[in-house]
């Protein structure tokens, strides 16, 4: 009846698992078993004169590469197309990784340890600079979310920013009452951003000493007497505030660019893994 | 004093105007009196350019104003000409104070001391009622006004906000939103915190504050208005503040005091009571006529034709057949026996109890949000585990009940005039039983609201359905054979009360031997262990508790308190024990229940010494996912941030999946030991959205789901009323160009929903009215939610309560 | 002269709030603190920046007060004279302030603010690294394109545009070579449309054959058809692909020789193709003469020697040596006798200075590539010892002529008799004469017929070696064949079996007959060699070290190492 089938169905997602172990590691498993059979297929038949593409196993071996690959690729797609029909993106994640591991041993097998400077030996490294990538984004993925999570602190993006103005605007209007020396500190702080950040720095775990940590230090040494002006104790204070927001927004930068990165190598990477295969295929068939 | 009319309608609203309009067209003398200096101030106070619904489709308009759906200036516009044109004769700045003489003879007497003379008055007040006026020296002053349009006109002024209600903070907030506009504003509150406003909100308001863009004043309220400045009361005497404009937003008095001022009886002392009304909307005092809101009809259509009638009824007219006839007539003609809808009418308030005192117009109104089915014999009217709120009248036949979902044999039935289906009413929950017609049955299914205007408005039909919903619940609980009779004793003696969330039902130690059945809401079940609260586990409505100190006498062993609002039916242990005895399989069944409780117990017992570990660990997250409403959830989206990679393809997913609007915030929400718990729709047991609802567009679907449909007037009701936040108000976007385009040459915003920039500068036309959009859990597309199917990692899981929030689970996984 | 202030502020909603001020006096000061008439809340001013003032003749002067300058018209000055009929523009900090004049006489000062140049900070964007790297999609564009073009545009067009007559190279398509060619097609390298003719068409084998003009069939394809058999039901499968994608075969070149293999011989087709077809061929070909054959080791027909198999016929016949065929060469040569240490040969040898005995090389010379042996030549290998002179004149000796049977016939006949000399003056008992001495011959008389005829009797001078035969009624002998090669269709050298004695093939020691053939046979050549994956300390021999697919009288490819060493 209407209800209980998808009912159960909805319960079941309760007591969930990550794309790693999804289904107990069923595509895990899978892999796993097609590596040994393929390896096993290649020890066992010995093909004359020597194992290479060019052997009905290699071409065997070949057309299932592409066609993984192929249908691997098509990730990109199957996670931004939101067709009906009870497919979940988790599984599609965790065959992807799994399945995508396993190349490594089919294509190996394939080439049969023939490499060289030419076409073929390109689809095969930039095959194995994707895999390599990807292998970063899993590890990526398996380990820093909790960190972005525990940072944020229930902040979301569009907050840290807010926040960040709020403490500027009212480091403007602290610091107006005081001498230039003191303002010049504040105007370089005010101006420093994130958005300057590069990529290596957005990456380096290390914090960084800007114009806001330097205008703290300078408040840090006023004299005694300068000390006890309260305008110069709120402006340290709000520089303090804004220093520990910028530092957030750093570490969540730096989480969200380490989940990021891979990504640029990956995707363009499949790309000309793709033209290459086709280059590979074609010159093999063109020269024939 | 000028001559008398024949017809004087109060409120220049729809139905105001349609009568009057009704009234210049036959010629009858008129005058039409309204408080405003403009026509319909209610939709005249709509935000500018606000699309205006014309909603039900299926009713005709049957008026001599033009209406339909466009922009409030629109409206307004062809209004004002028609009334004109028409010839309507208006009294602006004309507010009633009080209605003196009888039929024939009215004198209404207006707040500027004018009179009016009538034969007959037609109230077309509405709802709004008049905003609580400003009550202290001066409070009449020009620069004193009780709403503002548009923020954004006032500039260099010193603004007080008087009112701590969401209007009055969000006008607070909007005044200083821009510090450009260099508005000092503050907000005076007379209590000492913002009790009746959104958190939300409040957090804001405190946010602002600390920003310096508004000042909140405490304790404090307006001693004396002067020209340029403001005398304050404060809590350490009183204060003079620089003060140019003062909004006062103190709530509105509902218009009923006026309205029984007036003479006019009620149905019952509720909130949601109406006026008793004849069929030609005649009060209890003779030749008062009400219609419009006031009568219960809150879409702008229904109100115009109610003018139209009025009018034609007091014109002698009695042969007209109201407007919704041909929906009724359409709605009826499926049924068996060709009778005319008045038969119907007639047969269902004869046969019908909780219809017995029903007026025939409130019938029809009900028969507008309720269908009447003829069943086959042996077809379900529903079945166990169906959603369902609504509830069954039966006008004609019997049905049988299936107590046993074990075998079908066993069955109890319902005679005609009885209602099946309560219990889904009553705790939003699931089917309980299957119910099908034992011969050919006719019944009435009332949709949820209008069960509860039925309850609201016809006491004694109140009063009926309670009485046998706590009945059949109870029967349906304890099962094993239990008969009416049986439980007769108890449920004389048993009493609903209504506890606030966190309220404790139960206490650990305190004695008593008291069943406490949940009738709506849910429980938390917590016990006390080394000065640590532990979470035992959470009840749904439908379950009971207590029955261990009735059977073994001992103190209660556990805390048992609301997490939500909820209402319990507390069953007295000494009847309930005399019950016990003569029913031994019930008894049995008590202790089987109680082993199992007494397991959980022992479990957590056996976990003391270790209680830094994972029961502890639990019992607070189960704390938070109660706080976070999961109490009241029945179907919660969470995100474990242990894996989320904040790729936001859940809210992509959604927005793509559901004309490319998100209906959930990823990051947005709270967090507890990276369980994280988005601002999405709970899909809550008795959702605070459907409270008010216009065109009553809101429902529960086939899997539990609370759904908006487009019957949506974009009135921003279910907005305000949401706890969670989870509605938004939204047009739909333009059409995005395809993914493929997209991807190969990054045509167009890309997957999920697209940003303002976008879609501003591709909207199609401003004419794209703004609905309330929020998670319908995907309903009708399978696979089931989008944001699940889409996560990459599986972070985002849904879950219904029960299965999460009980420590057996715990249990279990050990 | 009055100043007004007119300030401009825009909203977020876009609004504009002008705010108009008349301000009191003909100077007004200009700065961050809150006392100056024009007060602008910008850090990057003075408290007190700077004054303006009224001047004479109805302009302004702008004064800084500070040591700070501002900008007047985009120039940092710090002190400046504005009329404000022409007007002009201040810039303090972020704020601007136009100086113009209004239509009633006042000096209008414009106060706007310069909105912030980051204003995107406040993009979510501003958090992911999208902002900072180029985009996926352009990358992805960029690489497959030059990929594409590099790899494959390039390539392909070149060979489409190229004018095969004269002889274009194909650019670009190096990078298409799986692997570097094979020593032999070496001076083919980077010159693929030599056998890559015809763009997706597999190599032909006619384009093989412009190159190997001799190569011939290795037999008529129908019988190679017939004999390659049907095949397992994957080969089917896997010729069916094959054919599919027009692929030659079987039995095409590529078949056996594959190339880009890398820069090394082209290695010898495996075994494994001959016993395709050998394997079983007397089942796939009844009508054939030879055996099934697969493995040396262990599946190989017994050799077949060509032998001379009755006297006088000079036809060679091939037979099995299972079949122990007797050779008639037409010679009568006891090996045992001449190779025995003991007896007449070994003397004859001591007295000719030949060693001890005689050995295989006294008589057997290889061919000068060491392959063979050269054919048995009796003046060079016998005359030594088998004499054929007849008659002493002084000191020289008279021969018989070898080989010419009617030149010794004549030589014998006119031989002189030994005639006995005339004996004088002998005194005899009995009256005969005076003195009594007689004068007489007494041999008795002689013919040279008896000579030849005594010459080719069985232990005559030619009969000690030949058979002696009538031909045409006159006296001759068998003429003698002698094979250089027994074996026809197997290679063998010599040359490869140096470190071997004679002896250990060949059983001449034993042989008393000169019918007995000496070659060896399968088992023989097995305590050696055997098949391709021959267990260590044997010889591993697939088929090509002997065979050769396309037959010539060269060694087989298989050996060609061997015999450049």
């Amino acid at each position: 009846m209407a209800g209980s089938p998808r009912q159960t169905g909805r319960q079941f997602d309760a007591d969930h698992e990550g794309f790693l172990r999804h289904r107990r590691f069923r595509w895990l498993k899978r892999a796993a078993l097609l590596c040994v059979v393929v390896t096993l297929v290649y020890a066992l038949s010995d093909p004359q004169p020597r194992p290479n593409g060019g052997t009905w196993l290699g071409y065997a071996l070949g057309t299932l590469g592409l066609i993984l690959i192929l249908w691997l690729a098509l990730l990109g797609v199957r996670k931004r197309t939101m067709t009906r029909g009870a497919w979940s993106l988790k599984a599609w994640t965790s065959a992807h990784v799994y399945l995508g591991l396993a190349l490594i041993v089919i294509a190996t097998l394939h080439s049969g340890f023939q490499f060289g400077w030419n076409v073929h030996t390109l689809a095969y490294a930039l095959m194995m600079l994707v895999i390599a990538s990807g292998i970063f984004g899993i590890v990526a993925y398996a380990t820093v979310p909790g960190a972005l999570s525990s940072n944020r602190e229930e902040m979301t993006e569009a907050q840290m920013v807010e926040a960040l103005g709020a403490v500027d605007r009212q480091l403007e209007h602290a610091a107006q009452p005081l001498e230039r020396r003191w303002i010049e500190q504040v105007m370089l702080a005010l101006d420093e951003s994130l958005a300057g950040d590069g990529l290596l720095r957005r990456l380096s775990a290390r914090p960084r000493a800007g114009a806001t940590m330097q205008a703290i230090a300078a408040f840090n040494s006023a004299s005694p007497d300068e000390a006890a002006d309260p305008a110069i104790v709120r402006v340290e204070a709000l520089l303090q505030r804004r220093q520990a927001q910028l530092s957030r927004m750093r570490r969540h930068m730096r989480f969200k660019a380490l989940l990021e990165i891979w990504l640029f190598v990956h995707v363009p990477t499949t790309f000309a893994l793709i033209a290459a295969l086709i280059a590979h295929v074609v010159s093999v068939f063109y020269y024939w | 004093m000028s001559e008398r009319v024949r017809i004087a309608i109060v409120g220049s609203g729809p139905s105001g105007l349609s009568a009057a309009a009704r009234a210049a067209q036959l010629g009858l003398s008129h005058v039409l009196l309204e408080r405003a200096t403009h026509l319909s101030d209610t939709i005249h106070k709509y935000q500018k350019g606000k699309h205006v619904m014309a909603t039900p489709s299926a009713l005709v308009l049957r008026s001599d104003m033009e209406f339909g759906a466009g922009k409030r200036e629109a409206v307004l516009d062809t209004w004002d000409q028609q009334a004109a044109a028409l010839g309507i004769h208006v009294m602006y700045g004309a507010e009633v104070q009080a209605i003196a003489g009888e039929k024939g003879s009215f004198i209404v007497a207006l707040k500027n001391g004018g009179q009016v003379a009538a034969e007959t008055v037609v109230l077309a007040i509405g709802t709004q009622g008049n905003p609580t006026l400003l009550r202290c020296p001066g409070g009449d002053m020009g620069h004193v006004q009780y709403q503002l349009d548009d923020p954004g006109e006032y500039v260099d002024e010193h603004i007080v906000v008087v009112g701590s209600g969401d209007a009055g903070i969000e006008n607070a907030l909007g005044l200083s939103a821009d510090p450009a506009q260099r508005n000092t504003v503050t907000i005076l509150n007379r209590s000492a915190d913002f009790a009746r406003s959104k958190p939300a909100n409040v957090a804001l308001l405190h946010e602002a504050a600390a920003a310096g863009r508004l000042t909140i004043r405490l304790e404090t309220s307006p001693a004396e208005v002067r020209k340029g400045e403001l005398l304050l009361d404060t809590r350490d005497g009183q204060e003079i503040i620089p003060c140019d404009r003062i909004i006062a937003r103190m709530g509105s008095a509902p218009p009923r005091n006026f309205i029984e001022a007036c003479g006019i009886a009620f149905t019952g002392p509720d909130r949601e009571a109406l006026p008793v009304l004849s069929p030609a909307f005649e009060t209890s005092r003779a030749g008062v006529h009400v219609i419009g809101a006031l009568a219960g009809y809150p879409l702008i259509k229904h109100c115009m034709n109610q003018g139209y009638d009025v009018v034609e009824f007091i014109n002698g007219n009695h042969s007209l057949k109201p407007a919704d006839e041909p929906i009724l007539a359409e709605r009826l003609a499926s049924l068996p026996g060709q009778r005319s809808v008045d038969q119907w009418l007639d047969l269902l308030r004869g046969n019908i109890d909780i219809f017995s005192d029903v007026s025939p117009l409130q019938l029809r109104e009900l028969l507008l949000d309720s269908t009447v089915r003829s069943f086959a014999p042996g077809e379900p009217l529903f079945v166990r585990n169906d959603t369902g709120s609504s509830l069954f009248a039966i006008a004609e036949g019997s049905v049988v009940v299936e107590i046993d979902k074990g075998d079908p044999a066993r069955i109890v039935t319902i005679g005609q005039g009885q209602i099946v289906g309560e219990v889904g009413l009553i705790s939003g929950r699931r089917r309980g039983a299957t119910v099908r017609a034992g011969g050919p049955v006719i019944a009435v299914e009332l949709s949820r609201t209008a069960a509860l205007r039925l309850i609201a408005t016809v006491p004694a039909a109140g009063r009926a359905i309670t009485r046998v919903s706590i009945e059949r619940q109870i029967l349906q609980m304890f099962g094993s054979g239990l008969t009416r009779e049986d439980i007769a004793e108890v449920i004389d003696s048993a009493e609903v009360t209504t506890v606030r969330a966190g309220e404790a039902v139960l206490t650990e130690g305190e004695t008593g031997n008291d069943i406490l059945v949940i009738r709506r809401g849910s429980m938390a079940v917590e016990k006390t262990i080394g000065g640590k609260t532990v979470f035992l586990s959470y009840l749904p409505a439908g379950s009971y508790v207590g029955e261990m100190a009735l059977l073994d006498g001992l103190p209660r062993s556990a805390t048992v308190r609301a997490a939500v609002r909820s209402e319990v039916i507390r069953l007295p242990g000494d009847a309930f024990a005399r019950l016990l005895e003569r029913k031994p399989d019930l008894q049995r069944k008590a202790m089987a229940d109680m082993a199992a409780r007494r397991d959980i117990n022992a479990f957590i017992e056996g976990r003391k010494e270790q209680f830094s570990s994972s029961v502890d660990m639990y019992s607070e997250t189960a704390q938070f996912l109660v706080d976070n409403g999961l109490g009241e959830a029945t179907d919660v989206l969470l995100i474990d941030e242990t894996l989320c990679i904040g790729c936001d393809n859940c809210e992509k997913a959604c927005a793509d999946s559901h004309d490319g609007l998100s209906r959930l915030d990823r990051e947005a929400g709270r967090t507890f030991a990276h369980l994280h718990v988005p601002t999405s729709c709970r899909h809550c047991e008795h959702p605070h959205c459907m409270a008010d609802c216009p065109p009553n567009a809101i429902h529960r679907g086939a899997d539990g789901e609370v759904v908006i449909d487009d019957t949506c007037i974009g009135c921003g009701n279910c907005q305000r009323n949401c706890p969670y936040g989870v509605i938004r108000m939204d047009a739909v976007p333009p059409k995005k160009p395809s993914l493929l385009s997209w991807m190969l040459f990054g045509s167009g915003p890309g997957p999920g929903e697209a940003p303002e920039k976008w879609r501003k500068a591709h909207a199609a036309s401003d004419e794209v009215p703004k609905k309330a959009i929020k998670c319908d859990m995907c309903s009708g597309i399978d696979g089931g939610p989008a944001c699940v199917r889409a996560c990459p990692t599986g972070a985002a899981i849904r879950i219904a309560p029960e299965t999460m929030l009980s420590v057996s689970r715990l249990a279990k996984e050990e | 002269m009055s100043f007004r202030l007119k300030t401009v502020e825009t909203t977020a909603q876009g609004r504009e709030i002008v705010r108009l001020r008349d301000l009191p006096g003909d100077s007004l000061t200009l700065g961050r603190s809150a006392d100056c008439t024009l007060h602008l809340p910008d850090l990057a001013l003075d408290p007190h920046h700077a004054t303006i003032a009224a001047a004479d003749g109805g302009g302004i002067a702008v004064t800084s007060a500070g040591t700070l300058a501002f900008a007047y018209d985009g120039k940092q000055v710090r002190s400046a004279a504005i009329d404000p009929e022409t007007g002009g523009e201040l810039r303090f900090g972020r704020h601007r302030v136009l100086v113009s004049r209004d239509h009633d006489g006042a000096v209008l000062l414009t106060v706007s603010q310069i909105a912030d140049a980051d204003a995107d900070v406040g993009e979510r964007s501003t958090f992911s690294l999208a902002a900072k790297l180029p985009g996926k999609r352009l990358m992805s564009w960029l690489l497959a394109m030059a990929v594409l073009i590099g790899f494959l545009a390039v390539p392909i067009t070149s060979s489409l545009t190229r004018d095969p007559s004269a002889d274009q190279r194909v650019t670009g398509d190096a990078a298409w070579s799986p692997g570097p060619l094979s020593l032999a097609h070496h001076q083919l390298e980077a010159k693929c449309e030599a056998c890559h003719v015809k763009p997706f068409e597999a190599v032909r084998d006619e384009t093989c054959l412009t190159c190997h003009k001799t190569t011939h069939d290795h037999a008529a394809p129908a019988r190679l058809a017939s004999a390659r058999g049907p095949g397992t039901a994957g080969d089917r499968l896997q010729w069916q692909i094959a054919h599919m994608f027009g692929k030659p075969g079987p039995g095409a070149c590529s078949d056996c020789h594959t190339e880009h293999e890398g820069a090394a011989r082209m290695p010898a087709p495996a075994q494994a193709f001959c016993a395709d077809c050998h394997g079983a061929i007397k089942d796939r070909l009844p009508d054939t003469a030879i055996g099934n054959a697969e493995d040396f080791g262990k599946l190989h027909p017994q050799f077949r020697a060509v032998l001379p198999l009755t006297l006088g016929n000079e036809k060679l016949t091939r037979v099995s040596l299972a079949a122990n065929p007797r050779e008639a060469s037409g010679l009568t040569f006891p090996h045992d006798l001449h190779l025995s240490t003991r007896g007449g040969a070994a003397q004859m040898a001591r007295r000719l200075g030949k060693g001890s005995a005689l050995d295989c090389a006294s008589c057997h010379r290889p061919t000068g590539d060491g392959i063979r042996f050269l054919p048995i030549n009796m003046e060079r290998d016998c005359e030594s010892c088998h004499s054929l002179a007849y008659d002493r004149v002084g000191s020289t000796f008279r021969r018989l002529r070898h080989g010419d049977v009617d030149q010794m016939i004549a030589d014998l006949s006119v031989a002189p008799q030994r005639a006995a000399p005339v004996v004088s003056g002998r005194r005899r008992p009995g009256e005969f004469s005076s003195g009594g001495t007689y004068f007489a011959r007494f041999a008795a008389p002689s013919s040279s017929i008896g000579a030849v005829g005594q010459a080719l009797s069985r232990d005559g001078i030619c009969g000690e070696c030949h058979s002696p035969a009538i031909s045409g009624g006159r006296f001759s002998v068998v003429p003698v064949t002698q094979v250089s090669r027994y074996f026809q269709h197997g290679w063998f050298t010599h040359a490869a079996h140096k470190q071997e004695k004679c002896a250990s093939c060949h059983k001449a020691g034993k042989s008393g007959s000169s019918a007995d053939v000496l070659i060896p046979d399968l088992g023989t050549c097995r305590t050696c060699h055997l098949g391709e994956d021959a267990p260590r300390g044997k010889v591993s021999s697939g088929c090509a070290m002997c065979h050769d697919y396309h037959s010539t009288v060269q060694a087989p490819r298989g050996l060609a190492p061997r015999r450049r060493q």
